[in-house]
């Protein structure tokens, strides 16, 4: 049962840290960016390589982090300066466009075999705990992720940096008036969802293998997930990709592995129609 | 009849290309009408009507599986096998529809995403029914006791195609297309107008979901064997592409976008390896270089000849026949009743808004005597549009009654009174002309005669009978109310290229279409030079003199000397509270309404500006 | 409405340029000793594989098979001095993708048979198409039943051994030889997988053996976590995994790592390098199914060792994780393919490839008999009657020892 929860929770951290940066990067910039999952994809298979020619673990973080700051500047500089005016749904289906064209490069360069990487710092270690046996790693993914989530949380609320986000989140021509340079606080939010999103891949890979699809099948979890926390609220999205994590793995026990995806659904449809301010945040589900 | 002729000849030609291509080329072509008739449907929704639904994919799946399986575990006959399973859809997509009044935006997208996801489950759970994870395979179809031919079947397809466009752009063109536009341009403004935005979106969603699901019954047909793999997120992110590529909310754009992705590949074989990175490339390229996709690109070459071919199955002879339709309303207005002769048209008892914890109205009294023009002032913030959007159902009401015919509006939540507004006979202008850029000035006013008009999805498709005689109609009236209002301009082009000054006029038409007792103009005058104000008020007092029955004008304006100078009654209002309610003179010299703008002991002045408090 | 004659318009123009586009076809309607596809110098075979996708690992393998026999063959002068024109069409691994490829293969592109490369997703759909026309299909790679059933007399299986072969061969072992009595069942969600599940539950069943638990998931899951909660709690003492090799060394580590720590089987699609690869040290005494050659890949030895020489030689730079099994699979169908084809002599009709290769008894390329006698005789042997159109039959477990695939003894 400890297996399972824990389990649950490892793969939670990662729907969380993934909905962590599609939040922090909607809030502040609007933009919904469905390429986060190409972020992870890009991060795991930076570590991927860097990995078979270095093997310090603070020089392969380093890396896979500089390979989500580039994406995320990538993608904050194409919004920015190609897509200026657009509608929301055409900044929306260009970051599908852009998850599609990541997606398939990787296809033609790397070819869908996926292939092995050992978890970061403790490589393939397990450890008991009570009767049940889990992998380091799993449990680095979790204190990974609630880290994360708590850096980032403390950062938004605690430092000037944060604060000037925030105040980007609220209304951005106010934040402008006020001095703010909302540019680079875009690009920060950017940045900063690019990261997020690599380092999950760093963590993710020792688990399942690096090959093009990874990050897909996280993202849907992850939007659930960021819906869950309430669309606004960083903090709950780690707890509610949590939570998803553990809804999921105990579906699958009691209901069946083939419905994993049916599970998630039906716990965005509760979440959506009963509590649209998912469970922690605030900000009500766009309506009219 | 010009609809469904038009819709048969072009089903016609396309068929033609069954036969006369090479036996791949008509299978690729069959392919090409099976996507163009799900874009079609999509672009519906998404382009149209503005939801954003990524569930495309599982309707064209519900429609393929369920023509297979009534044909052979029910063995209906395929000619009543694929009307019953684009029957099914359309009831599953007006269940999911009802999804989307809850949701909008991405959160939308997120569900019908999930339903997608479920949709696959219970195929690969279906056992036997579905065959599960093996999929179904095709019997050799037999229509009337004919067995079908591979090239056959592509013609049928191409016809279907062919045919759908013209009947969905015909659809684009009608009430319910109009009503779609006016929801995805703004919802406020369309509910105001009559429109029931449960009943749009629900039927944008069963009419998408329909449309797909005939695709899916050809779809099956054509390549024989289905599987659950066919109907999966790739496929649905393949049918965006299709209408982003294409052009959102154009027919052509739904023709021109499957052509497009599926043609290309064919014709550049190197890239056959990476199929989907083309389309990823290609779908960049669109959005950033022709947004309007190619549609967009065409529409500079063909606007010649919009002006040089004639406007079909909408002509203007009906002119002649109708000239004196004039301001005469096409349904019964006399419903609402009065409680006695001298009841006021509207009236505020006490009535109070908050925000949060921002007090926009304060204890709100005043009145308006029917058939006056009645002015509505006050500095910044206190509280007119407000007033209004209270009386509307935009803004909910914590204490005190609003009136109107005397009769008081109890029990309505804002929903309902949003819903109802148009059936009591009360219509708005907005301070920003909420006018539909991509219809034109005659459409947008047709829109405030939503709600007297019947044409329905596929009556108004195919738009005979008196469907066609009241569209007529309307199209005349809506031309004798513009022409009333002093329009100048081209009168069919989107109102996207109309002046404001137009676009006003065009939406003060569309108020009036709706055939009002009591009009709410909320700063009609702004933006407009003196002359043009003016003229603006004094047209108002003429169509008040010229209506058959009292039309009441409550009018929100800053411009206060123009109101003292036009207005049989002024509330002056200030933080939320009313200060008078009368004569413009006694108004004028009101010490409390001067200290308002003022402060105090200044006096208003007789420029045309009202100087800001 | 102008709309409407704009729709009519571009209908137009995108017509003539199909038109235009199609012009300057191949027509290679055949006579009465020629069929379509052949001409005296060569004859045009389709290869229909999965380049992209899901089955891509299979479809890599598999083309590079072919390309290699198509080599040697034509180095060689060809076949009755025809050289072999391949023209291959990625299917996508997907139903929609098998249909287009084939279509075009026998439509456009005016082969004379077409080789089946793909996995059993995009050929099933294809199928179809196939029993409608007269294009023969020999099918080395898919191994769904639907393949031969319902018989046609265009359709053959090489390599492949279908479920309903492989499955009561795969089940004597779990029982017989591991003596499982409570076995747990994990599989994908892939066509094949399915619809070995289904013949799988009713063979344990019929041998009077339990079926502890199954448990499914969706090909391409990263995460097992409760299903191997699952399979723990019913307390198996063997369990099998169907799945391709990816999803099924993901399956293993996961298990392993929870303790699960009975004998644990992969099915023969497993029986590949990526499985070792990926599952490193964990794999070590999982065991699978070898049909595809009597050596094993990694076999430097003998004739397998002078295969991988030669391929190597032809392609210095294959892909990752090719060569696989399906490359061997593939390799040693084409050399059937062209016995067939030779023993045609000068009547080189669709009909008459058939009847030839009904007459294919225990061929292999390579060995003393057959036509290639510089083929490498890597294959296992194919038989095939006018009524039997499998072509082979032979399984056999292995086990994984010291980062190789050994034979169980």
């Amino acid at each position: 049962m400890i297996s399972l929860v824990i389990g649950g929770m490892a793969n939670g951290a990662i729907y969380g840290l993934v909905a962590l940066g599609i939040v922090l990067i909607f809030r502040t910039t609007g933009v919904v960016n469905f390429a986060q999952s190409e972020f992870l994809m890009a991060g795991a298979y930076a570590y991927l390589l860097v990995s078979l020619v270095q093997s310090n673990s603070l020089v392969q973080l380093v890396i896979v982090a500089a390979v989500g700051v580039a994406l995320g500047m990538v993608f904050f500089l194409v919004i920015r300066y190609l897509f200026k005016q657009a509608e929301e749904l055409q900044v929306l289906i260009a970051t599908l466009a852009m998850s599609i064209i990541l997606l398939n490069l990787a296809r033609v360069v790397f070819t869908d075999t996926p292939s092995r990487v050992s978890g970061w710092v403790f490589g393939d270690r397990t450890v008991a705990i009570g009767s049940s046996i889990v992998t380091v790693n799993s449990l680095l993914v979790l204190a990974g992720g609630l880290t994360v989530a708590f850096v980032i949380h403390f950062w938004l609320r605690f430092t000037d940096t944060g604060r000037a986000m925030r105040a980007v989140a609220e209304n951005r021509q106010h934040a402008a008036l006020s001095g703010i340079p909302v540019s680079r606080m875009l690009a920060i939010s950017w940045i900063l969802g690019g990261i997020m999103a690599a380092l999950g891949g760093l963590l993710l890979a020792p688990a399942v293998g690096v090959y093009p699809n990874v990050g897909q099948d996280v993202l849907f979890k992850g939007f659930v997930a960021a819906t869950l926390g309430g669309f606004d609220s960083v903090f709950g999205a780690m707890v509610g990709g949590v939570l998803l994590g553990v809804i999921e793995v105990l579906g699958v026990v009691f209901v069946g592995g083939d419905v994993k995806d049916v599970i998630s659904f039906g716990v965005l449809l509760l979440v959506l129609l009963a509590r649209p301010t998912g469970l922690l945040g605030r900000m009500a589900v766009r309506r009219t | 009849m010009k609809v469904l002729v038009t819709a048969t000849v072009t089903g016609l030609a396309m068929a033609g290309l069954a036969f006369v291509l090479p036996p791949y080329d008509q299978y690729v072509v069959g392919r090409i009408a099976v996507l163009i008739v799900v874009t079609l449907g999509l672009n519906l929704l998404v382009g149209v009507a503005g939801l954003l639904s990524l569930a495309s994919a599982a309707f064209m799946g519900v429609g393929a599986y369920a023509v297979i399986i009534f044909v052979t575990a029910l063995k209906l006959p395929l000619a009543v096998a694929v009307p019953l399973a684009v029957l099914v859809a359309w009831i599953a997509g007006w269940i999911l529809g009802t999804v989307s009044l809850r949701l909008s935006g991405f959160y939308l997208a997120l569900v019908t995403l999930g339903f997608l996801l479920s949709f696959q489950v219970v195929l690969r759970r279906g056992g036997t029914l579905t065959g599960a994870g093996y999929g179904l395979v095709a019997p050799v179809p037999d229509l009337f006791g004919i067995q079908l031919t591979s090239q056959e079947w592509s013609a049928i397809a191409l016809f279907v195609a062919g045919a759908t466009a013209i009947l969905v752009h015909s659809l684009t063109r009608s009430r319910i297309g109009r009503a779609w536009l006016t929801m995805k341009f703004n919802e406020t403004a369309a509910e105001l107008c009559g429109i029931d935005l449960a009943r749009s979106k629900t039927s944008a969603f069963a009419a998408s979901a329909a449309l797909a699901a005939l695709g899916g019954c050809l779809y099956a047909y054509l390549v024989g064997a289905i599987s659950p793999e066919a109907f999966g997120i790739p496929t649905t992110v393949e049918h965006l592409s299709y209408i982003v590529v294409g052009g959102m909310g154009s027919v052509l754009g739904s023709v021109l976008g499957p052509t497009f992705l599926e043609l290309a590949p064919e014709l550049l074989r190197s890239l056959g390896e990476s199929r989907a990175l083309f389309f990823g490339v290609t779908l960049l390229l669109i959005l950033v270089v022709a947004p309007r996709g190619l549609a967009g690109l065409t529409q500079i070459a063909y606007r010649w000849a919009l002006s040089h071919l004639p406007d079909f199955g909408r002509d203007d002879r009906v002119d002649v026949v109708h000239a004196d339709a004039a301001l005469r309303p096409l349904g019964h207005r006399g419903r609402w009743k009065r409680l006695s002769a001298d009841a006021n048209e509207l009236d505020f008892h006490g009535v109070r808004v908050v925000y949060g914890g921002l007090v926009a109205l304060d204890g709100l009294s005043f009145s308006v005597a029917p058939g006056s023009l009645h002015g509505l002032i006050g500095p910044n913030g206190a509280g007119k549009t407000t007033a209004i959007n209270a009386l509307c159902g935009l803004s909910s009401v914590v204490a005190g009654e609003i009136s109107v015919g005397g009769e008081i509006l109890r029990g309505h939540s804002v929903r309902s009174r949003r819903h109802n507004l148009t059936r009591w006979g009360i219509a708005r202008t907005y301070q920003t002309p909420l006018v539909v850029p991509n219809l034109s000035a005659v459409e947008n006013v047709m829109v405030g005669m939503h709600s007297e008009l019947h044409a329905g999805i596929l009556t108004g498709a195919i738009n005979i009978g008196p469907v066609r005689r009241e569209e007529l109609r309307a199209r005349a009236i809506a031309k004798r109310l513009l022409e009333r209002l002093g329009f100048e301009g081209d009168w069919s082009a989107p109102a996207s290229t109309l002046g404001f000054a137009m676009l006003r006029k065009v939406e003060l038409a569309r108020a009036l279409a709706q055939a009002p007792r009591l009009l709410l103009l909320d700063e009609p005058t702004s933006g407009l030079e003196l002359p043009a104000a003016q003229a603006a008020v004094r047209l108002l007092r003429d169509l008040q003199q010229e209506a058959d029955h009292p039309l009441t004008i409550l009018i929100v304006e800053h411009n206060v000397p123009l109101i003292f100078g036009s207005c049989d009654r002024v509330t002056a209002m200030d933080q939320g509270r009313g200060l008078i309610t009368d004569r413009p003179e006694l108004v004028r010299r009101n010490t409390e309404v001067l200290d308002s703008y003022l402060g105090r002991h200044g006096h208003v002045g007789n420029s045309g500006n009202a100087p800001a408090h | 409405m102008w709309a409407s004659r704009r729709i009519s318009a571009v209908v137009a123009v995108a017509a003539t340029l199909l038109i235009a586009a199609c012009g300057g076809q191949s027509t290679n309607q055949g006579s009465s000793t020629l069929g379509p596809g052949v001409t005296k110098d060569q004859i045009t075979i389709g290869l229909q594989v999965d380049l992209t996708g899901g089955g891509s690992l299979v479809g890599q393998g598999t083309k590079y098979g072919v390309e290699m026999a198509v080599a040697e063959i034509n180095k060689h002068g060809g076949v009755n001095g025809r050289k072999i024109n391949l023209v291959i069409e990625d299917a996508a691994s997907t139903p929609d993708g098998g249909v287009l490829a084939v279509r075009k293969l026998a439509q456009q592109d005016n082969v004379f048979a077409i080789f089946g490369g793909s996995i059993s997703s995009s050929t099933v759909s294809a199928l179809t198409f196939i029993r409608s026309g007269d294009v023969p299909y020999y099918a080395s790679i898919p191994s769904d039943p639907r393949v031969l059933n319902p018989f046609s007399k265009l359709i053959f299986e090489g390599a492949a051994l279908p479920q309903t072969t492989v499955v009561p061969d795969e089940v004597d072992f779990l029982t017989k030889t591991l003596g499982g009595k409570n076995i747990a069942l994990m599989v994908s969600s892939d066509a094949y997988a399915i619809a070995a599940k289904g013949l799988i539950v009713p063979e344990i069943e019929k041998r009077g053996v339990k079926v502890a638990t199954v448990q499914t998931f969706n090909a391409g899951d990263t995460d097992f976590t409760g299903q191997i909660a699952a399979i723990k709690k019913a307390n198996p003492d063997v369990m099998m995994t169907i799945a391709l090799p990816a999803d099924g060394a993901r399956v293993l580590v996961q298990a392993r790592r929870a303790g699960i720590n009975i004998p644990m089987v992969g099915d023969s699609a497993q029986a590949d390098n990526q499985t070792i690869r990926l599952a490193g040290t964990v794999s070590e005494g999982y065991y699978t199914f070898w049909f595809s050659s009597p050596q094993f890949i990694d076999d430097r030895t003998g004739e397998m060792g002078k295969w991988r020489d030669a391929f190597a030689a032809q392609f210095p730079n294959p892909p990752t994780g090719v060569p696989n099994q399906w490359t061997l699979q593939s390799y040693a169908d084409v050399y059937v393919v062209a016995e067939a084809l030779k023993k045609c002599g000068s009547t080189v009709t669709r009909d008459n490839f058939v009847k030839q290769l009904e007459t294919l008894k225990d061929y292999v390329g390579g060995k003393p008999g057959s036509s290639f006698s510089y083929a490498h005789p890597i294959g296992l042997p194919r038989t095939f009657t006018a009524t039997d159109h499998q072509g082979s039959r032979l399984l056999v477990p292995v086990v994984i020892k010291n980062g190789e695939f050994k034979a169980v003894t």
